[in-house]
């Protein structure tokens, strides 16, 4: 009995925890939407530069670590493991092209509402 | 002009002329500007535990991420800082009075002033941009 009280509690928390999540990506995701697009402007009017790569993982870095629970498995695995990696590697190898087309897909993501009912 | 169109025709126009370093931008640091710092409510008293005559104005921006520069001409200063507390941007348009200051940070500014800041930082140079020029030399 004891078991399964607790195993209905940890399940009722996950999902007020996911719904509290949700409720704030509703909130901020037009402010998080509006810097990556002004980012990717920046990328297609002057190009890349070693600090904007820097303020771009930043950011990343906090979209994922405040919204990671959201995120489907596929779009986890593509902003972990191929847009990261991408914006980590030597700058040399960094492409403005390539580089807005990841920034397109994260704002394409930032578009979608979460269901917090 | 609606205030609106005003303003995004102002922050392009800050933009291009960034772009075209017409104008030049200085970091808004505690040390150089701290009386437009100061003024402007962007300082906060930090008080020292043990000695309160150590106690100082500390800034409330990011200052690796905050900038100024003054239109002599117009008697104006303009500030872009972020807040270092939750990264939004703010534009201030402020007179050598600090009176009848204008503040421009409302969301649908955000990506403009992205840009913006993107295009100041481009007006101050990167170590490893030197290395990378010196070694090709």
């Amino acid at each position: 009995m004891t078991i399964i009280v607790t195993i209905k509690t940890k399940n009722i928390e996950k999902v007020l925890d996911h719904m509290t999540t949700a409720e704030k990506y509703n909130e901020n995701k037009f402010v998080y939407r509006e810097k990556f697009k002004g980012h990717k402007l920046s990328v297609d009017q002057s190009g890349l530069s070693r600090a904007l790569v820097t303020d771009l993982l930043i950011l990343v870095y906090s979209f994922l670590a405040e919204y990671k629970s959201l995120l489907s498995y596929a779009e986890f695995l593509k902003i972990k493991y191929i847009i990261i990696p991408y914006l980590e590697r030597d700058y040399s190898k960094i492409d403005s092209h390539k580089t807005n087309q990841y920034l397109a897909y994260i704002i394409g993501r930032l578009s979608k509402e979460e269901k917090t009912k | 002009m609606s205030n609106e169109k005003l303003t995004i025709d102002f922050i392009n126009s800050l933009l291009h002329k960034t772009l075209s370093n017409k104008i030049h931008w200085g970091y808004l640091d505690e040390e150089s500007e701290y009386q437009l710092a100061y003024n402007l409510d962007l300082t906060e008293l930090a008080f020292n535990a043990f000695d309160i005559e150590s106690s100082k104005e500390s800034p409330i921006f990011d200052i690796d991420n905050s900038f100024y520069f003054t239109s002599k001409e117009q008697n104006m200063n303009v500030v872009l800082y972020t807040d270092l507390e939750d990264g939004y941007l703010h534009l201030i348009v402020v007179p050598f009075t600090y009176r009848n200051k204008l503040t421009i940070d409302s969301p649908q500014y955000i990506s403009a002033l992205t840009q913006l800041l993107n295009a100041i930082k481009k007006q101050f140079p990167n170590p490893y941009d030197f290395m990378d020029e010196f070694i090709k030399e």
